[in-house]
């Protein structure tokens, strides 16, 4: 059996209330979802609450996931996505970040960093910074036209061919 | 068939739009393949960008114990002892004949409003004589509501039910004819039976009706 179908599989027993099945999805992906909590959130007592979160999700609602609409790994990053997005702009931190303002190296958060920007390094460093602002901290496609003074056109053709490039490079 | 803007698959696999314009596009993924697999490889893409960091032994437990504090369909009974609670307070005020009809019409009227937009779908639901007790519908955004001929019986509610692998698992309650369901894979197989107020963990009563929907 492949990992999304024995994915699909625990979803199918977590619909039933299987702890254990829960458990599992948790062991296998609550390491991704802490990354991606803790790159939106920056800060690692939220991110441990939208891993919580997000693993309560889809106890409460498995029987939802539709496989014809993507994998159970993609729809549960979708969630965490979601739940850590809605914190961020709940908070006071939902705010222009500059480069350079980050932790020193060694620290967990520059190894998250380090790890982004190499899967970011195929793109221009316009493309990574566009990507990184709407997908880690939510910019919308007008605020980031406001934000970096670009027409909203060009926001949108360069995040489109950021993604084609990401999209290319997993192929 | 009407492809939806690029940058809206875009904006939909950040989560940048409204809950409409989503619950819209993923109804338009649901019968189209060449965007759906737009999405799916911009989430595959943004998904890459996610690095893996180790999560404290000590979590595990902690969700085991979120897990163990309030199953699901207690909470549903919550909810329902409210609704419950509220609709027999309107009934002291309203009298039940009168509110009962009123329930049942706007039940009625907002299942058919929602039943007559492009792109949805009935299905009728039947009891296990084969007798028809009611509608399913499954709205263009993926929605399913099941609409009864007659509300539930005075004192109980209506529980739907999702049937897979021949288990029941709770998907709300209602007073009222109509339950409306959320979002459910195509070909969900659903039923309804009658409880009382609370609900319960598994239906008590003969189907009043099933479809796959």
């Amino acid at each position: 059996m492949g990992e999304d179908e024995e994915d699909i599989h625990l979803l199918r027993r977590v619909a039933w209330r299987d702890e254990e099945a829960l458990l599992h999805l948790y062991r296998r992906y609550a390491p991704r979802v802490h990354g991606l909590a803790r790159r939106i959130l920056q800060n690692g007592h939220e991110a441990k609450d939208v891993v919580q979160e997000t693993f309560l999700r889809i106890w409460n609602k498995a029987e939802r996931f539709d496989p014809a609409l993507g994998r159970p790994a993609t729809w549960i990053l979708t969630i965490a996505h979601r739940l850590a997005l809605k914190r961020l702009r709940a908070s006071e931190t939902f705010l222009w970040e500059e480069d350079g303002a980050w932790e020193p190296l060694g620290g967990e958060d520059h190894l998250e960093r380090l790890w982004v920007a190499k899967a970011l390094e195929a793109l221009e460093p316009e493309e990574r910074r566009l990507l990184e602002l709407a997908y880690f901290q939510g910019y919308t496609h007008g605020e980031l036209a406001l934000l970096l003074g670009w027409p909203l056109g060009t926001v949108k053709s360069r995040l489109r061919r950021a993604l084609a490039k990401l999209e290319g490079k997993l192929k | 068939m009407t492809h939806p803007d690029p940058d809206d698959l875009v904006r939909l696999a950040l989560d940048l739009l409204s809950e409409g314009r989503r619950r819209g596009l993923m109804a338009h993924l649901r019968s189209c393949p060449s965007c759906r697999a737009a999405y799916q490889a911009h989430l595959e893409a943004l998904g890459a960008l996610v690095p893996e960091v180790p999560v404290p032994a000590s979590w595990e437990g902690e969700l085991r114990e979120r897990l163990r504090t309030r199953p699901l369909w207690e909470r549903r009974r919550v909810l329902a002892l409210g609704l419950s609670l509220g609709f027999v307070g309107a009934l002291f005020l309203g009298g039940l004949g009168g509110l009962r009809w009123w329930a049942g019409i706007s039940a009625r009227r907002r299942f058919f409003d929602l039943a007559a937009q492009p792109g949805a779908r009935l299905m009728p639901l039947l009891d296990p004589g084969g007798r028809q007790t009611g509608w399913a519908l499954r709205t263009a955004q993926g929605e399913v509501l099941l609409l009864l001929k007659s509300p539930p019986p005075p004192g109980r509610v209506y529980q739907a039910w999702l049937i897979l692998d021949g288990q029941r698992k709770s998907l709300g309650l209602s007073p009222t004819p109509l339950l409306e369901v959320g979002p459910l894979p195509e070909e969900s197989l659903v039923g309804v039976s009658v409880e009382p107020p609370g609900g319960s963990p598994a239906p008590t009563t003969p189907s009043m009706g099933r479809t796959r929907i």
